[in-house]
């Protein structure tokens, strides 16, 4: 006899309908599984087999078939076990195939017969087809996320017999409770003194530029960039969903079961791995740190102790906002559009922050700057240098300007950008800049004057002038960009390290 | 024109000065004692006596035996008897390096008379070097931007009076002092611890080329000498024989230009030095110096005083900076002579960030200020 059920695989942050097939016949007791299923997959035998008999339902002694179609997708996890075992039930005639319909089944099964939830529920639900979803009841909330569906919350392998076999009603998903208040988030007002890391904050946040802190140990330069998502606007539905799967699918924590709104805030190791970073770990193709830092901050401490390697795997997301994962079998795009916020020592001793004060050898301070390759510092619009903070700043009554007033214009200048056609200035094209950003006479002159001395590139041109449009923006808008912005823009831009190598001979 | 035998005789010169434990003192009690090839042989004999003068042990020998390591060395240099001197000089030929021994009229005078002479010396570029005073600007390798600037400044400055710049191709103020003298036209001279083909730093690759296409390089070292770190106090004591005067740009308490300086004060070559802020690392050095009774260096009029020629007060024109205007006036005095960062001048001239940064870039412009990565310092020019 054979029995199908629908149900959904997770493969980076989409779910693939997968159809479960059980077909049971006479023969010598055996149970074969077909479909490149994953270990987990194949280990729901002894799941399924435990949570039938704790269920009242002999196993049959024939010979068992499972075909997980399409063949040609591996099938990863645990979520299929409670589609097994229904099928399984069909199989058996201890249900109808009527009574499955066209209903689909997720969720994983304990011994004992309860049905557990499954990561990236938000991501198989949308893959399903439009009948009723039955799932585990601790997954309700998130399936609920997705729009119009059907679902059916249960908890234990009994109960969905039972419901097939008529005896009870499909439950009805309860309303969901209100999410909770997200916890508050760090206040820029925790910071005191530090002017310049602050507008650097500010002018990152608000157009999406890429910020790089140099400091000391002790400057408070992770205390700064944990304050950045609280001056970012809240997420829109479409972000908002979008992290959620991420999330979801890299099996993180999600808020009280509801939609993340507050932008992510992702702080790796600097001895992560590239798959952690970057995703791809595992046959799901888990999403990394960079994808669950979508719409949010990717923090980056200690940069110069992140593997040239690793740090190398971040340029073709910075560049297109998402990553190719690719392994044997398959292939997926996972989003990766953050806002890169990076700290540093300006080299291995850390008084290279003094000009003439580094006591490093040559050879280590050399060392230590290539493990930065010129492009990726490249990338970073602002770098800026945040000493320690003094002793009057640590003991002064004056609180900074707290987060909200700095959210506000954030959020304006964010506006103005969505009103230009992009989700922020950083992301404004060339021929986009000559016509909302037109330069003042003095301000061409002293972009020319920069390029005349080599200090900029033809790309850094381009950078700096978006950094001055943010500036602008924040200054109160209007068309034309003035020597101000321009100067300011360069100045966040520091030039090198500091405590570089000693005034070498430079050409020309 | 050299005939045979004095091809032979300077292949053998240059082949000692690269055997292994060949310092200068060792070098030239070979030399003086016989002629290069009678040298040559009696080195690479094998025999007891073939080091000459005992050999002292290194710190990483202390374990060893004198009779042990003299024996291995022996061995070694005797493993070297093979190499033929012809060749070795035709190929220093090859590369235009000119192998001068001390009869030669090319052999700079101050060097062969000097109390520690180098026994062979090799050099590449304009030679006989130029009969004018020479100045040796010495400094450290990590030096502050005011500092190289200034290093470089007094390089053009001096070549415009005529006096011979001497340095030592490290980074930092030797390289500023270099280019220096190439901003002015002149004929730097750079005195190294490698062979004359071994670029050292790496970073210097293109000065090494400028300094051997327009001024020459010395160097006491054969083609292939890797630049070993006892080279480097032995071209020291060269750069002082050479100089008429010493002037000490930055340094640090100890540092290979106080080596220099101990040279210099050991021929009776004056030694001179540029004060800097107290507060520098890069000045404690030459602010020791000048406690000690150095004579201070402004500019390069001093330079010329010292040396006993007329500075001409050559009507500085003082360059006209453009007034910085009441806000740029601010930040200048915000600044306090230190080197400061954009915060340190936005908390003290407490002024919003744009206004600063605008003032920031116009002052660098008009040389009021030297920006050296996120470090702002304040220029003072008479």
């Amino acid at each position: 006899m054979l029995g199908i059920v629908p149900s959904a695989s997770l493969l980076g942050i989409d779910g693939h309908p997968v159809t479960v097939e059980v077909h049971v016949t006479d023969g010598l007791p055996s149970y074969t599984v077909v479909g490149l299923p994953d270990a987990a997959c194949r280990e729901a035998r002894d799941r399924v087999r435990a949570a039938l008999h704790s269920s009242g339902v002999a196993w049959p002694m024939r010979r068992v078939t499972v075909n997980l179609a399409p063949p040609m997708v591996r099938k990863v996890g645990s979520g299929l076990d409670l589609a097994i075992a229904v099928a399984l039930l069909v199989a058996v005639g201890a249900a109808k195939q009527e009574a499955v319909g066209d209903r689909s089944f997720l969720g994983e099964l304990g011994l004992d017969g309860t049905v557990r939830a499954v990561g990236g529920t938000i991501c198989l639900t949308d893959a399903l087809g439009d009948g009723p979803v039955v799932l585990p009841a601790a997954s309700a909330a998130e399936a609920a996320l997705v729009g119009n569906r059907e679902v059916s919350p249960v908890t234990s392998l009994a109960q969905v017999l039972a419901c097939l076999q008529g005896e009870e009603p499909w439950p009805a998903a309860a309303d969901a409770p209100p999410p909770p208040d997200p916890p508050a988030l760090p206040d820029l007002a925790d910071v005191r003194g530090q002017p310049v890391a602050r507008y650097a904050l500010e002018v990152a946040a608000a157009g999406g530029h890429h910020l790089l802190m140099l400091g000391p140990p002790g400057a408070g330069k992770t205390m700064l960039a944990t304050r950045i998502p609280g001056i970012l606007p809240m997420l829109e539905d479409r972000e908002a969903l979008e992290v959620t799967r991420v999330h979801s699918a890299a099996g993180l924590p999600l808020p009280g079961g509801g939609l993340i709104r507050q932008p992510p805030f992702r702080a790796p190791h600097h001895g992560a791995s590239s798959v952690a970073l970057v995703g791809g770990g595992t046959i799901a193709m888990r999403p990394g740190e960079i994808s669950a830092a979508s719409h949010g901050v990717l923090f980056l401490d200690e940069l110069a102790e992140f593997s040239p390697h690793v740090l190398d795997a971040l340029r073709q997301p910075l560049e297109e906002g998402n990553v190719r994962v690719a392994r044997a079998a398959s292939s997926v795009r996972l989003p990766a559009r953050f806002l890169l916020v990076a700290a540093m020592n300006p080299c291995p001793c850390g008084y290279g922050n003094q000009p003439g004060g580094c006591r490093c050898s040559e050879g280590a301070r050399v060392r230590y700057q290539r493990r930065l390759s010129g492009p990726l510092l490249d990338r970073f619009d602002l770098r800026v240098e945040v000493g320690k903070p003094t002793v009057e700043d640590l003991f002064g009554h004056e609180r900074g300007e707290p987060s909200a007033p700095v959210a506000e214009r954030v959020a304006e200048v964010r506006a103005l950008a969505r009103a230009r056609g992009v989700r922020s200035n950083a992301e404004l094209s060339a021929r986009a800049l000559d016509e909302v950003a037109p330069l003042t006479e003095p301000a061409a002159d002293l972009l020319k004057e920069v390029l005349r001395a080599g200090r900029l590139s033809a790309r850094g041109l381009h950078r700096v002038r978006r950094v001055a449009r943010t500036i602008a923006d924040l200054g109160g808008g209007g068309l034309e960009i003035s020597e101000t912005h321009v100067a300011t823009a360069l100045t966040l831009r520091v030039d090198g390290l500091s405590g570089r190598p000693p005034h070498e001979v430079l050409a020309g | 024109m050299s005939t045979f035998a004095d091809l032979r005789a300077l292949g053998c010169a240059a082949l000692l000065a690269g055997l292994p434990r060949m310092g200068p003192a060792r070098l030239l009690w070979f030399l003086e004692r016989s002629t290069p090839e009678e040298a040559w042989a009696h080195a690479t004999s094998g025999r007891p006596g073939a080091l000459g003068p005992p050999i002292t042990l290194q710190p990483n020998e202390r374990e060893r035996s004198v009779e042990e390591v003299t024996a291995e060395v022996v061995a070694s240099w005797a493993e070297q008897a093979r190499r033929d001197p012809e060749g070795v000089a035709a190929a220093h030929a090859a590369a235009g390096v000119a192998i001068l021994l001390r009869g030669d009229e090319r052999f700079p005078a101050e060097l062969a008379g000097d109390l520690a002479p180098p026994g062979v010396l090799f050099a590449r570029g304009a030679l006989p070097l130029v009969e004018a005073r020479r100045v040796a600007i010495v400094g450290t390798r990590r030096c502050t931007g005011v500092g190289a600037g200034f290093a470089r400044e007094l390089g053009a400055e001096l070549t415009a009076a005529g006096v011979v710049v001497v340095s030592g191709l490290a980074l930092g103020i030797d390289g500023a002092a270099h280019r220096g003298v190439l901003d002015g036209g002149g004929a730097p001279v750079g005195v190294v611890g490698s062979g004359l083909d071994v670029v050292y730093p790496q970073r210097h690759r293109a000065l090494w080329e400028a300094v051997t296409e327009h001024g020459t390089l010395l160097s006491e070292a054969p083609l292939g000498a890797r630049p070993a770190a006892w080279r480097f106090p032995a071209r020291n004591r060269l750069i002082a024989a050479m100089a008429d005067l010493v002037v000490v740009v930055e340094s640090h308490e100890a540092g290979g230009s106080m080596l220099t300086v101990d040279e210099a004060l050991l021929r009776d070559v004056p030694v001179t030095a540029v004060p800097g802020s107290v507060r520098s690392p890069a000045s404690a050095g030459v602010n020791r110096l000048l406690s000690e009774g150095c004579h201070p260096i402004r500019d390069a009029d001093d330079v010329l005083v010292a040396l006993g020629l007329d500075a001409g007060r050559r009507g500085r024109t003082g360059e006209q900076r453009p007034d910085p205007g009441p806000v740029g006036h601010r930040v200048l005095d915000a600044f306090d002579w230190q080197p400061c960062t954009l915060e340190h001048l936005v908390v003290r001239a407490g002024l919003p960030v744009p206004e600063v940064a605008l003032a920031l870039q116009q002052l660098v412009a008009g040389r009021w200020l030297e920006a050296d990565g996120p470090w702002y310092e304040r220029v003072a020019r008479c």
